[in-house]
């Protein structure tokens, strides 16, 4: 149904007087199309392509006349990225902060990641922490951390959480969670549930403080995910400790339930059912003997995921998400 | 007759027209409120994320609803009338489904028609032995049953699976004659434009809204379609794999037509995207002007990777930025008003910066950060 046709209808129903229609037609013929999702995506895409191009430049050039002027150019760039920011950004506040400057988020963004490939040139090629090899990453982490409270910058926020992962010796990069993470050796799994739960602490102080409570979305993705996963890779692969993970697994999916059910993001509630839905399926046919048979196993998928449907489809009656 | 309500539908249209005129002032909320009384009830729609775990858990319960058939099929002939009969009964439960909650691209109903067709796959097969043995037949026994559904449901990956299903069977039959193999490219351009002219003829009648979704992924899927046939890459690589020759691929008859036709398909994108005020042009033109350039790249490398990819990338940035702010107030039709956040924008952004940095502390012989980088892996001492 085209806008012309529907107006008729609205004028003809009553719903609309003649003047309204006028000014509405006006509107729908001049209205602007907003390129904001499109423009949003070619930053996104031109900076993967800055960094990952810059990525493999600077460690080419190495021995090169070149290299020198690539590294200087690069640091200079970075350095101008930050006075930038730190020059047109709003001062700092702990509630939400919204810059006048609309590509300043961007340039942050940019700033720190050319920070991390200088950083890790300069490591690379001078050894500038030496064997000291934990600043390397704690100092990045600290760095993007202040500058995501300075700017109310959540795409910042998590490049610290990653770094400050990294220290303890983690990843939480998205593609690499379950690749880098050896979560078959219990101390990887424990270090990933001491550090997922004590930001998630954290995390939870600072919103209760009033301190960028937003913020609390950005900690539950990164480091609540990491803790759900390390949680339900304990469950599986050591069987001693069965009980225990799964307490630790239900702690999570409850505690993302919550922050479902607080209006953070259906995401969480998404989170919370997969994670609880397949701990649920383990322990069953864990539990169960392979007497079980195809046809009982087939009835548990067809009844339990009936069941998730249902809750979804009622979700709003049950939880009483805002 | 539709499997869709079309006045819920409608009623959706009208009530989200509505609250853009009142964010522009240009009705009252008594206005809104009498237009929301008139124009109820409407379809379930959950958000994105609920969708996924909608789509997710449905296909798990069919998955569930196949094995519990295990049993019967030791049976003879089992195989003829246990799968179409699983198909009528999701066709039922999808039907069911769609009146009692009103469901509507819900997740749900997605998953239940894509799984639909696939019941009916022994007896297309089946069918189409009957006429030949070409493959094509299967797609060509395929396309009715396609056909049916789109027109009950309008669903648009089915639609975008049958008119791919249709250009598969085009140039498959193209192939079989030796003038085909030489005008696949052109024949494929021609169906394409001709699609895109259907579809656009169609979304201009108002018996087409409840089609809407399905025509609109049409319109990108011809147009791409278009391009793709005629790039000089694709076109070359094709002919390459079509005819058994070896890598690398020989250089194709006509080429510098092919070379003009990349580019010119994506100017016209990106002029009738600016003129119109086309955003599915423009998109589409951005995305092919990008084809374009790496497709030269690819078998003109004047410059390396790395220098293409950071060049390329600061002309995105300078574009990106150019653009912020000169379209700080509307210029030209075009704006750069956020839309609604939904949340997905702010997560999409967790998880791209943590992903780029990875990607930015990468080293080419492994960290030496005691093998711990951005990526993890440690950075203590025992490391």
């Amino acid at each position: 149904m085209t806008s012309d046709t529907l107006l008729e209808e609205l004028k003809s129903n009553r719903l609309l007087t003649s003047e309204q229609i006028l000014s509405i037609e006006h509107y729908e013929r001049q209205k602007p199309v907003s390129l904001y999702i499109y423009v949003k995506t070619l930053l996104y895409l031109s900076i993967t392509a800055v960094i990952g191009g810059l990525g493999v430049l600077v460690y080419e050039n190495i021995n090169t006349a070149g290299h020198i002027v690539l590294i200087s150019t690069l640091s200079l760039i970075t350095i101008g990225c930050l006075l930038f920011v730190f020059r047109k950004g709003l001062p700092y506040s702990p509630s939400q902060v919204i810059h006048p400057t609309a590509y300043l988020d961007t340039i942050l963004l940019l700033g720190c990641l050319l920070f991390l490939v200088v950083e890790g040139y300069a490591q690379y090629q001078f050894e500038v922490f030496g064997t000291r090899y934990g600043l390397g990453t704690l100092i990045p982490a600290v760095f993007f951390l202040i500058l995501a409270y300075r700017f109310d910058h959540q795409g910042v926020l998590s490049l610290g959480l990653s770094s400050l992962a990294s220290w303890v010796g983690l990843t939480v990069t998205p593609n690499q969670i379950m690749v880098q993470n050896d979560f078959t050796d219990q101390s990887v799994i424990i270090t990933a549930l001491v550090f997922g739960s004590s930001v998630l602490v954290l995390a939870k102080a600072l919103e209760v403080r009033g301190i960028k409570p937003h913020f609390n979305t950005t900690y539950l993705l990164v480091a609540g995910t990491l803790y759900l996963l390390a949680a339900t890779a304990g469950l599986i692969t050591h069987e001693g400790w069965k009980i225990v993970y799964t307490l630790l697994v239900a702690a999570g999916c409850w505690y993302f339930y919550v922050n479902a059910r607080r209006g953070e993001s259906l995401l969480f509630l998404l989170i919370s059912l997969i994670f609880g839905y397949i701990t649920l399926t383990y322990l069953i046919f864990n539990n169960l003997s392979l007497e079980i048979g195809a046809f009982l196993g087939s009835l548990y998928f067809l009844v339990s995921a009936a069941g998730v449907v249902w809750f979804l489809l009622n979700y709003k009656k049950i939880v009483g998400h805002r | 007759m539709k499997g869709y309500n079309q006045d819920v539908l409608k009623n959706q249209r009208v009530q989200l027209l509505a609250g853009e005129w009142l964010a522009k002032k240009l009705i009252t909320e008594d206005d809104l409120n009498a237009i929301t009384q008139k124009y109820t009830p409407l379809p379930y729609q959950p958000s994105w994320f609920v969708k996924i775990g909608l789509f997710f858990f449905t296909w798990v319960c069919i998955s569930g609803g196949t094995l519990i058939f295990i049993p019967f099929t030791s049976l003879e002939n089992s195989e003829k009338y246990i799968s179409p009969l699983y198909g009528f009964i999701l066709l039922f439960c999808l039907q069911y489904l769609i009146k009692d909650r009103k469901l509507h691209f819900s997740g749900i109903d997605n998953a239940l028609l894509y799984t639909i067709p696939l019941c009916f796959l022994f007896q297309i097969i089946d069918l189409a032995s009957l006429l030949g043995d070409a493959p094509w037949l299967i797609g060509l026994c395929y396309l009715p049953v396609l056909g049916l559904l789109i027109y009950f449901y309008g669903e648009p990956l089915l639609t975008l699976i049958a008119y791919l299903d249709f250009l598969y069977i085009t140039a498959a039959i193209s192939f079989e004659y030796p003038s085909g193999k030489v005008l696949l490219p052109f024949i494929l351009f021609f169906l394409s434009i001709l699609s895109w002219v259907l579809v656009r003829y169609l979304r201009k009648r108002d018996v087409s809204g409840y089609w809407s979704s399905a025509l609109t992924l049409l319109h990108y899927a011809s147009l791409s379609t278009a391009y793709l046939s005629i790039n000089y890459g694709i076109v070359r690589e094709g002919n390459m794999t079509l005819n058994g020759l070896q890598s690398p691929s020989p250089e194709i008859q006509f080429a510098s037509m092919f070379w003009v036709l990349t580019f010119l398909i994506t100017g016209l994108y990106l002029f009738f995207g600016y003129w119109l005020r086309k955003i599915s042009f423009l998109s589409l033109g951005g995305v092919f002007l990008a084809v374009s350039l790496f497709t030269v790249h690819h078998y003109y490398p004047i410059i390396s990777g790395e220098w293409a990819f950071t060049l390329a990338g600061s002309l995105g940035l300078g574009v990106s930025v150019f653009l912020i702010h000169s379209l700080k107030t509307p210029k030209n039709g075009f704006s750069y008003e956020p839309s609604e956040d939904s949340g997905i924008g702010l997560i999409a952004g967790t998880v791209i910066s943590t992903q780029l940095g990875g990607l930015a502390s990468e080293t080419p012989e492994g960290p030496r950060f005691g093998e711990g980088d951005f990526g993890g892996g440690g950075a203590g001492q025992n490391y």
